[in-house]
């Protein structure tokens, strides 16, 4: 009996479902989740490495590493710009004023638009909301030449204003569907005792309901940013010189005057990617949901 | 219907000193159960009552094997079962959230627990079970398409099927509503004496508890407050917290002082005969039930107060009475021909082997 | 405060094959001051009814008038009614103050100064204990506190109806009947014409100054809860009131007896009722039969065996098998825990005429109307 045994004993058989074992199977597990992990980090490492690297090594077949910064420089500078003909700087600026444009476009249509298709259901109603998803099945290409077409006629090719236009293409049917699902999550009994204490449904709206999606918005609209940003192949078509983003910017140094800079590229891409990577840091906290805890019955 | 496929021959349940600590690094170990020692008959029907937090249902997951024992010993007639897994330790369990396999239907929810351990006669078993809680034409339903009152009896069938000498349910009318839970509790009770299983239910209810059990174990803190029958728990509590816990509406609960041997004073002109034989002026709680206020007569000692709510619920009636000199007013059950009305002034007595008295400090009863 | 009149009100909830009857021909009138309470199993309808009042819904036959004033296309913010949800429906930004002061500063309700705001939100809070939690925000409150912040919502401001919507449903047993009394306490001393729906019959009983018994969308009985008690008007509303149920016997005449469960039960034949048939259902509750000798020739008797004693706090609840082992029926009798029968025992069970119930037979599982008492 235990009794008997001893308190070590019995502490020994604290081990409840739940706690961890090592057993072969898990062992092979964990190999597998590490194998993985390396597979898919491997190309970040890769693109790290290269950006540093200086232009003798870059196509040595044999490890070579003796980093320098100096890569960053070139893209920002105005030997970058010799080589490609475009001014990464602007481009960056370009790709930001977009992007922030199309998302604004979208929170601010959006919003009451994702409200609507939560809280009322109407005859084709599903329908519609549905068909906003579909913009984002068919292939980009399937539309690119009607585009091109359609903006050269109204003058709207290579503006900042027709980028705008056609990134919140993009960005619109993720903004409806995200914040939709959290209005709807939202009891509408809190919108109801607001109207009994005398509020206008417009009031009701903008001072219950729209505090409360605020993480839900701040998801929207970072993941909207981060798909507009990463879009390349309406800039490609859609702009030349005056409004072209970093995604077209990035890949000429993969050849556009003949010979491919692969450290530039890569110095390139990772100054592309830090926009996003700081805006997700920084909203990172307004992310947590869990506001409307406590507001309705468990 | 054979007594060979249903029915079990009883063992008792003994529980010696069984303690269970939590710890974890870097935490506060937990003491859940703190020493409990219940010996329960064969065939006894235990209800094991507390609030949530008690520890109540850490003790059962002890003797179902879903928990480790940190120290004690838990016998099922003469054998120790703290070192069998669960499967071996012939008890059966009927969970709170029914636990039942979606995928199964209800004849492969009540036969799977018999195949895995090779029993030959499921089908027979299982037909007479389910004949037996007239579920026959639940069998081939799934459980997403049952009625919670329906799951309930599904739950109860496995737990049953199995002719478990010791049966263990974890809150089995919780999810019921109040129609359905008077009659399964009944059923489960006939059920219970039929078949002569050693049960122990666990239960926050103690209008269940009461009405279920042979004897309950009141428990509180990881310790048993209390062990007795209902008439015992109800009318002869051990303490305050058994005494506050138990009984609907709620026991009247008031600071007092001895004023002579057989009279406590309340309130700032009150006073009640006890039986108590406490000595006079000690400070005490004095706890009267509503069901045992009545209306004083003659010249017995007694509290003046003034109705200040009056609910005819018609069955009875729930007077909130306020007494001058206590921060709570009294709460009073009257009887279906007695009417009282808001702003009548009344004078409460009870009888004084039902005025209770409680140490103010730790709430031991003082007789 | 106001009247309240619903008039021939119904409501359906989708189209077509999925749609669900809500409301049907809901035809209730509320007097000023009244409190009046809505009692149904859930699923009845109760919330929409509630909701029809607030304008929260739209009604699509009938009209609600409040003080004889037609709310048709009037929007909830104009009508004036203050409603408690029972999901509470607490604004969770909100600290407890700013939940309480939101009806106040909407300026529909009146204008106040945030002194007079502090003045009205501190009487309430008091009244309802909940004056140090001002602070807090609804998601540190437990349930109970939950609810009386709800409440407090709604008894801070002036209001012509009060609407509440099950408010003490998720409290525990002991909570709801303190609170069922503080309830019965703020209903006396305010006077506000109310609207309180519930599923549970002593609330309605306790609280109600009349009760209107709903039941798939249609309101079976409307009346005192003394009315509703003494005289269900069927097998449905006898059976919605009292814990445990009314017990219900098939009976059948012979001579100028009834008698049912296999000859174990009889009383002399109502001459005042007609029976279709010859055949009925007797209604008998269970506190209302007393254990002991037989009672006078004008009286209901039963005969069984002591099945099952189960303690109920101070009463005793008795399963009794009348009619024989087989095909007999149990019936539950409830009594002081010193009425002394014990478990195998026969006892005799008897009630006064007065208090037996007469309804028509019927198929089994089929509610029937009341025909009347077995005494007149």
């Amino acid at each position: 009996m235990l009794r008997e045994r001893g308190p070590e004993v019995a502490l020994a058989r604290e081990l409840t479902p739940g706690q961890k074992r090592v057993t072969p199977a898990s062992v092979v597990a964990d190999l597998a989740i590490l194998a993985w992990f390396v597979f898919s980090l491997f190309p970040l490492v890769w693109m790290v490495l290269l950006a540093l690297k200086n232009d003798a090594d870059q196509t040595s077949t044999y490890f070579r590493f003796s980093p320098t910064t100096a890569n960053f420089g070139t893209v920002l500078s105005q030997r970058g710009q010799d080589l490609t003909s475009v001014d990464f700087g602007q481009a960056m600026l370009t790709s930001v004023l977009n992007c922030a444009g199309a998302v604004l476009v979208s929170l601010v249509v959006g919003i009451p638009a994702a409200y609507a298709a939560g809280r009322w259901k109407f005859k084709g109603s599903e329908d519609l909301m549905f068909q906003m998803l579909s913009f984002r099945f068919a292939p980009e290409l399937m539309v690119i030449v009607p585009l091109f077409v359609i903006y050269n006629t109204l003058g709207v090719f290579d503006t900042k204003l027709g980028m705008v236009w056609v990134l919140q293409l993009v960005t619109m049917p993720l903004v409806v569907w995200i914040l939709r699902s959290y209005f709807q999550d939202l009891s509408p009994e809190l919108e109801q005792a607001a109207l009994l204490d005398g509020y206008t449904r417009r009031r009701a709206f903008l001072t219950v309901a729209l505090p409360l999606v605020r993480p839900g918005i701040a998801a929207a609209a970072l993941l909207a940013f981060i798909f507009a940003w990463n879009n390349y192949l309406f800039p490609l078509i859609l702009t030349d010189s005056a409004a072209t983003t970093v995604t077209v910017a990035v890949t000429k140094y993969l050849g556009g005057g003949g010979q491919a800079y692969y450290n530039l590229t890569a110095a390139a891409a990772l100054l592309g990617a830090l926009p996003p990577l700081v805006l997700a840091l920084t909203i990172q906290r307004y992310l947590v949901r869990g506001l409307s805890f406590g507001a309705v019955k468990a | 219907m054979s007594t060979t496929t249903l029915g079990t021959t009883a063992k008792s349940l003994v529980l010696e000193s069984l303690h269970k600590r939590y710890e974890s690094r870097g935490r506060e170990p937990f003491h859940a159960v703190k020493g409990i020692d219940l010996h329960i008959e064969p065939g006894e029907l235990v209800a094991l009552l507390g609030p949530s937090g008690c520890g109540k249902t850490t003790t059962l997951r002890m003797i179902a094997g879903l928990e480790t024992v940190t120290s004690g010993d838990i016998r099922i007639g003469d054998r120790s079962i703290p070192d069998l897994p669960p499967g071996k330790r012939d008890v059966g369990v009927g969970f709170e959230s029914y636990a039942l396999y979606p995928p199964l239907d209800v004849r492969g929810n009540l036969t799977y627990g018999l195949r895995a351990r090779g029993v030959k006669d499921a089908d027979t078993r299982v037909r007479a079970i389910a004949e037996r809680l007239e579920m026959t034409d639940l069998l081939g339903l799934r459980p997403a398409g049952l009625s919670s009152g329906q799951k309930q009896r599904v739950a109860l069938a496995r737990a049953l099927v199995r002719n478990p000498p010791v049966l263990l349910l974890d809150e089995p009318l919780s999810h019921l509503d109040a129609a359905q839970r008077q009659r399964v509790r009944r059923e489960l009770k006939v059920l219970q004496r039929e078949f002569g299983y050693t049960t122990i239910v666990v239960t926050h209810d103690q209008l269940e508890a009461l009405s279920l059990a042979d004897r309950l174990a009141v428990m509180d803190a990881g310790i048993i407050q209390q062990f007795g029958t209902a008439d015992e728990i109800f009318d002869d509590p051990a303490n305050r917290f058994v005494a506050d816990f138990v009984g609907e509406p709620k026991i009247n609960l008031a600071e007092g002082v001895v004023e002579r041997t057989g009279v406590v004073r309340v309130g700032r002109d009150g006073a009640l005969a006890t039986a108590s034989r406490a000595p006079a002026g000690t400070a005490v709680t004095v706890g009267v039930r509503p069901q045992d206020a009545r209306v004083a007569v003659g010249e017995e000692p007694s509290v003046p107060g003034e109705v200040v709510v009056y609910e005819d619920l018609l069955e009875f009636g729930l007077a909130t009475v306020r007494v001058e000199g206590l921060d709570a007013s009294l709460v009073v059950q009257t009887p279906a021909d007695v009417r009282w009305r808001r702003g009548d002034a009344v004078r409460l007595a009870a009888p004084p082997q039902r005025v209770y008295l409680f140490e103010p400090e730790g709430g031991a009863r003082l007789r | 405060m106001a009247s309240v009149s619903i008039d021939h009100v119904s409501k359906t909830y989708g189209s077509g094959s999925s749609a669900v009857r809500a409301l049907e021909d809901v035809d209730l009138s509320i007097e000023d001051g009244e409190f009046f309470v809505v009692l149904g199993p859930s699923g009845a309808g109760k919330t929409t009814l509630l909701k029809s009042v607030a304008g929260l819904v739209e009604v699509e036959a009938g009209d609600v008038r409040i003080d004889g004033t037609s709310m048709e296309g009037v929007e909830p913010y104009h009508r004036n009614v203050a409603m408690a949800f029972e999901s509470y429906a607490l604004y969770p930004q909100k600290t407890v103050f700013d939940n309480l002061a939101s009806p106040l500063r909407s300026g529909r309700t009146g204008r106040y100064s945030a002194e007079q705001q502090r003045q009205r939100i501190e009487a309430v809070t008091t009244t309802l204990g909940i004056d140090h939690l001002l602070k807090r925000f609804p998601r540190e409150l437990s349930n109970g506190q939950r609810q009386r912040v709800a409440l407090g919502r709604v008894l801070v401001r002036p209001a012509d109806v009060y609407l509440l919507d099950e408010p003490l449903s998720h409290l525990d047993a002991k909570l709801r009947a303190a609170m069922r009394a503080e309830l019965k306490q703020l209903g006396e001393m305010s006077r506000t014409t109310s609207l309180y729906v519930t599923h549970d019959y002593q609330e309605a009983l306790a609280l109600g100054d009349r009760i209107a018994v709903l039941r798939s969308g249609r309101v079976v009985q409307v009346g005192t809860p003394e009315q509703i008690w003494r005289e269900p008007v069927d097998t449905f509303v006898a059976k919605a009131l009292g814990q445990p149920e009314i017990n219900l016997f098939e009976v059948e005449a012979s001579g100028d007896r009834l008698r049912g469960a296999g000859g174990a039960l009889e009383l002399p034949a109502p001459a005042h009722l007609e029976l279709p048939g010859g055949r009925a259902r007797v209604g008998v509750r269970p506190r209302d039969l007393a254990l002991g000798a037989p009672g006078g020739a004008d009286a209901l008797h039963l005969r069984g065996r002591v099945v099952l004693a189960e303690r109920l706090g101070r009463l005793m609840e008795f399963s009794v098998r009348v009619g024989g082992q087989d095909g007999g029926e149990d019936v539950i009798v409830v009594a002081d825990s010193d009425a002394g029968a014990r478990e195998g025992e026969l006892v005799d069970l008897h009630l006064p005429l007065t208090n037996v119930h007469v309804f028509a037979a019927g198929p089994a599982g089929e509610e029937t109307v009341r025909l009347g008492g077995a005494a007149r």
